[in-house]
């Protein structure tokens, strides 16, 4: 083995290169970590937040349609068992829930209230400590300190049985679990018969509790014991009664939790990607410089085998300092990058890093993946030391003798591995596919468009080594008729190193493709969201008892009678109503959006097809909208009918006429894009709605003010006379808040203008890294070129000239190769595009930014003309010098 | 009598090449005594440096045999080769191939460590190499703080350092001035007369080639002729008799002579 000493001094000497690639992998490391780190902490927060009240030793007994507990058969529940499952001890506790909008008298904030029985509320896996409720309401200590409460501070509560006024009696510290979660509104408690009272919900229960543990009051029980537990409670329950054994309280929620997940594994997956790219591309930078070194080590005696290890004993030792630094560098910036978060999303996160067991075996993984990858990565160029005698060419005398050994090398290769061959492949792949589409021999879905854009990637990727370089030498050509010697010397360089070219301008080609797909695919989403809320949102005014947190839990509903009061507010023109509900499809929780369609000209829909009026009529009649994305979840169409399973019943209904069955069909008028409840949401009329599902209330007045004039748009009608402050006046008095539609728009453009600055943000790092990758690569390749330049400054060519010809070659390829690139992306977010919008049942409409593709152009001709001017400024003459 | 170190027989170098086949060794043969030390001349082209790389183990045959001290380089791997090469030959080369981030005892010291010595032990090895070759206030000298000869005697201290059989040297004066060329000489020299060592030398140089045992003549991958120098104990009976006339001989007529190319040397 080659001594150690050899490996330091090295690292040493090239202490650059080092720490390129030090910095490379921990810089790859922390943002991956970052990332995972982020998905964990998020997706913590929401499911601890979901699943408020739940732990794993409690699970919770409910009727399938939320329907309140008849008190015999609670009692019943509760004998039965205890007499038929002898193996646990149990507990029980009644409870109700309610959304409330709690009003300090300044903000409104949308809260869980909990009506407990007077248990020890740590059972209720809120408290880790034991804790017996009081009489009166009682807030989370941290929420309170926030919001400027504390005991015996006056509140007031709308809840859509009404309005009242509390008295905060306490205040309790939430378990340590719920510290650690995204939770903005932590629930508040009352005793059940306090709620029940206030409610006017006589004797009412929504939930049963269960706690159980083993005789010996064991706390921990094994999944399987759990598992086992439930599935016993579960045999003993009446018909329409279900067992909740902890999973999200809505599937809703569940499927935003399944979005963040996608998302950040999406982001996990891109980001290995480009770390693999990255490191590879070091390496091969390590391989180059160091080409000279293996020659002489071999020529004195090492063996390939020799030289291998101890380039791949490197590689492993600078992975595990990479993911080191990096472990570090992810525990010193994550609170920052998850401030971020908050400020982006609006939502608190605990800054700190969750060290649990998980984060220990992501911080393991990334430990083992640094040299792993690093191994990985090297072993690719140490393979060549073991299959071509890498010497002969090193050594330097009568170096003519061995002009076979690149023609033995290249004979050397199968006739398939060659990228032209495989180019033309992939090109007739790609002509067959176009023509059987256009003869309608291969169906133009989703599947197709994937394995388009992946052949266009490919095609591009090998579109690089084969044609590029001829490309390169027929505007060397070209440019020789205008300055024949430079050009030409330009073309000879072209011709002789075109593989050095080639490995710069992937650089280019790649950081150009990024940029402009992902440009392009987020600036198409952000269009159409955009589009979205135009036609969504169209009122002057809001009103509701709360603003909706962001994780998706409605805020309180009012009652329908508040309408009458609003109506009576001089200068109000209309008054729409508005009701979320969430309810399931087969399985398959949705969104229903019930709301009035008061214009006879216009839908606030975005309709995909059909004409506004028709579908108003449609919709009036009793048939609905349904987002595009649920439809091509349930493979519905226009005319098709879908059956709701409205688990949303009000009590109202229930506790006059039990429903025996809460199915029912509805048609489908129309299909609309929206963003609503993930995609997962139907439109239906507030009135058909109320008739047949139930609804809880009104959760948003959507107010249209008097215009003094016909005002033909949105924003003009905004800046209108109307006496806004009466309108506020009337919300203060009533503790209701008031949104403006502008408000709510800028509150959407805001964030996705916070979106666009993050991605312009993150479009310039990948520059300023890939800049200091092609700084690195230049830096290794253009010695080889410098006996070159010395030779025609010895002939007489000036330094600006020599500078010159430089610059000439590097904008050639980074020109040419950016446009490839900036092209390829657009055309591969297109297919992309289509891809996600068949997979999801969205249908963006596809928008090809020119200026996108100029700024990747022009970037990817910068960035390196940048690390050009920035590597001659000092070395260039030196360069010449030197030889 | 002496130990044949290098036996080469009927070795034949060929690359194909867009225009067909070229051949850059035809049956060469040659053998090479312990302690001996034999000069290839010829022009560019010749061969000469090939013949040198594939007897170092640096480039494979086409055919033929080329036995190392005892050992049949043909029938073995790169890596064989190249560990065979660490164990019993050293290599010398015009341009020096120093490392240029290890010091000039460091450098000297790499070669032992290939046989298992431990770092500390090579470096006091080489610190001993680098007296014997002149160089004992250079030790911890870097190579671009190294004059050419210095260099280059550097890349013979580290060539000798693990005491090889075989010595070949492609132009080492090639890149130094007559005073350095000199000073490189007279080690070789000296190395072989201490260390009996056998040296193989490519030059371009004549008044160098007069100086070893030997010289061999190549032309087009053959070679043209053997010359024994007559103060040499290797001298050639069969070369003395088709030439007994002195090195010195005129190298122009020399290579008008072509004495056949399958030429016993010993």
């Amino acid at each position: 083995m080659i001594p150690w000493r050899y490996s330091w001094y090295d690292a040493r000497r090239y202490f650059k290169r080092c720490f390129l690639l030090i910095s490379g992998i921990a810089l790859c490391t922390a943002f991956t970590l970052t990332i995972q780190l982020s998905q964990q902490l998020i997706h913590r927060g929401y499911e601890s937040y979901l699943n408020l009240g739940q732990s794993n030793l409690h699970f919770r007994i409910q009727h399938q349609n939320l329907e309140p507990f008849a008190n015999h058969s609670l009692d019943h529940f509760k004998e039965l068992i205890n007499k038929n499952i002898p193996d646990y001890s149990f507990s029980f506790h009644d409870y109700i829930q309610r959304s409330i909008a709690l009003n300090d008298g300044k903000s409104s904030y949308p809260l869980q209230l909990l009506g407990i029985e007077e248990a020890i509320a740590n059972d209720w896996g809120i408290m880790d400590d034991r804790f017996s409720l009081k009489k009166g309401l009682w807030l989370d200590s941290k929420f309170a300190t926030t919001h400027h409460l504390h005991e015996g501070s006056s509140i007031f509560i709308w809840s859509d049985a009404g309005f009242y006024p509390l008295t905060v009696s306490g205040l309790y510290t939430s378990a340590k679990r719920l510290q650690q979660s995204t939770m903005l509104f932590p629930p508040a408690l009352i005793p059940l018969n306090q709620l029940q009272g206030l409610f006017h919900l006589n004797n009412r229960i929504d939930f049963l509790q269960i706690d159980f543990s083993s005789h010996e009051g064991t706390i921990s029980l094994s999944d399987k014991q759990k598992e086992r537990c439930a599935k016993s409670v579960a045999e003993l329950l009446p018909d329409n009664y279900i067992i909740d054994t902890g999973s999200s309280q809505n599937s809703i929620s569940e499927s935003f939790l399944k979005m963040i997940d996608l998302g950040f594994f999406s982001l996990g997956v891109i980001a290995l990607i480009a770390i693999f790219f990255l490191i590879t591309q070091i390496f091969w930078l390590n391989w180059q410089q160091r080409k000279k070194d293996f020659a002489i080590l071999q020529l004195i005696g090492f063996t390939r085998g020799q030289i291998r290890n101890t380039l791949l004993r490197e590689a492993i030792i600078l992975g595990l300092c990479g993911s080191l630094l990096g472990i570090i560098l992810t525990i010193l910036c994550f609170p920052v990058s998850i401030q971020l978060f908050e400020e982006l999303f609006q939502c608190s996160f605990t800054s700190r890093i969750p060290f649990d067991r998980s984060t220990y075996l992501l911080f393991l993984v990334a430990v083992i993946s640094g040299p792993l990858l690093g191994w990985s990565a090297s072993y690719r160029f140490t393979r060549k030391i073991a299959h071509f005698e890498i010497l002969p060419t090193m050594v330097e005398s009568d170096s003519s003798t061995f002009d076979h050994v690149p023609l033995k090398k290249s004979l050397s290769y199968s006739f398939l591995k060659t990228p032209l061959v495989l180019f033309i492949i992939f090109t007739a792949a790609d002509v067959i596919i176009e023509m059987g589409i256009y003869l309608s021999y291969i169906p133009k879905n989703s599947n197709t468009m994937l394995i388009k854009s992946m052949i266009y990637l490919l095609q591009s990727m090998l579109f690089l080594p084969t044609i590029l370089p001829r490309i390169w030498k027929g505007i060397a050509r070209i440019g020789s008729m205008i300055f024949p010697s430079r050009f030409y010397l330009i073309y000879q360089q072209f011709s002789n190193d075109s593989n050095q070219f080639i490995s710069s301008s992937r650089i280019i080609f790649l950081s150009s493709l990024l940029l402009v797909t992902f440009a392009h695919w987020l600036f198409n989403s952000l269009a159409d969201v955009k589009t979205w809320h135009h036609h969504a949102i169209v009122a002057d005014y809001l009103v509701r008892s709360a603003k909706p947190d962001s994780t998706l839990l409605m805020s309180s509903a009012l009652p329908e009678s508040l309408q009458d009061r609003l109506s009576l507010i001089p200068g109000v023109e209309k008054i729409e109503k508005i009701t979320f509900m969430p309810m399931s499809i087969d399985h398959t929780g949705i969104l229903v959006l019930a709301r009035t369609f008061l214009d006879k000209e216009n839908i606030p829909l975005d309709l995909r097809n059909g004409q506004p009026q028709e579908v108003r009529q449609k919709l009036l009649e009793g048939e609905i909208a349904i987002a595009s994305p649920l439809a091509k979840h349930l493979n519905k169409t226009i005319g098709d009918y879908i059956e709701l399973n409205s688990n949303a019943l009000t009590r109202k209904k229930l506790e006059k006429s039990p429903v025996q069955s809460s199915k029912r069909q509805f048609r489908i008028a129309a299909i609309v894009n929206e963003y609503a409840g993930g995609g997962n949401s139907i439109y239906m009329n507030w009135e058909q709605s109320k008739k047949y599902l139930s609804i809880p209330g009104v959760h948003a007045f959507l107010i249209q003010v008097i215009k003094p004039s016909e005002s033909p748009t949105y924003s003009q009608r905004n800046e209108n006379q109307f006496q806004q402050s009466k309108l506020e006046d009337f919300c203060n008095k009533n503790y209701l808040t008031l949104e403006t539609c502008t408000e709510l728009r800028s509150q959407i453009e805001h964030l996705t203008d916070q979106i666009e600055m993050i991605f312009w943000w993150l479009g310039i790092i990948q520059f300023l890294f890939t800049g200091f990758i092609l700084f690195n690569t230049y830096a290794a390749q253009l010695p080889s070129q410098q006996n070159n330049w010395t030779a025609l400054h010895l002939c007489g060519m000036r330094k600006s000239g020599i500078r010159s010809m430089i610059w000439g070659q590097t904008a050639i390829v980074a020109l040419s190769t950016s446009v490839i690139g900036s092209i390829t992306g657009a055309l591969i977010a297109k297919y992309l595009q289509t891809w996600v919008d068949q997979q999801f049942g969205y249908q963006l409409k596809y928008q090809v930014y020119p200026s996108i593709i100029l700024i990747g152009v022009l970037l990817g001709l910068l960035t390196p003309l940048i690390s050009i001017l920035i590597l001659f400024r000092n070395r260039f003459d030196n360069m010449l010098r030197t030889r | 009598m002496h130990n044949q170190i290098v036996a080469v027989k009927n070795l034949c170098k060929t690359v194909n090449n867009p225009a067909g086949s070229l051949a850059i060794l035809q049956d060469v043969d040659l053998v090479i005594q312990q302690g001996e030390w034999l000069s290839l001349l010829g022009p560019s082209g010749s061969g000469k440096s090939t013949l040198l790389h594939i007897i170092a183990g640096l480039e494979p045959a086409s055919s033929g045999s080329v036995q190392i001290a005892g050992k049949e380089l043909t029938k073995l791997n790169p890596d064989e080769r190249t560990s065979w090469r660490g164990k019993k030959i050293g290599v010398v080369t015009q341009s020096f191939h120093l490392m240029e981030l290890l010091s000039a005892a460091e450098n000297v010291a790499l070669p032992l460590t290939i046989l298992g010595e431990s770092w500390s032990r090579a470096l006091r090895g080489a610190q001993e190499m680098l007296r014997y070759v002149g160089l004992g206030s250079r030790l911890n000298h870097y190579p671009p703080q190294l004059s050419g000869g210095e260099q280059q005697r550097v890349a013979i201290a580290r060539a000798i350092i693990h005491q090889p059989m075989l010595l070949v040297a492609d132009e080492p004066t090639g890149n130094l001035d007559r005073g350095n060329s000199e000073m490189v000489i007279e080690l070789f020299t000296k190395l072989v007369r201490d260390y009996s060592i056998a040296l193989l030398m490519v030059t371009h140089d004549e008044s160098i080639a007069q100086r070893s045992d030997r010289i061999l003549r190549m032309r087009d991958g053959k070679i043209l002729q053997s010359i024994s120098n007559n103060n040499s104990a290797f001298a050639d009976p069969n070369s003395l008799a088709a030439n007994s006339q002195s090195i010195s001989a005129d190298a122009t007529k020399l290579n008008d002579t072509y004495l056949g190319n399958r030429l016993v040397l010993s």
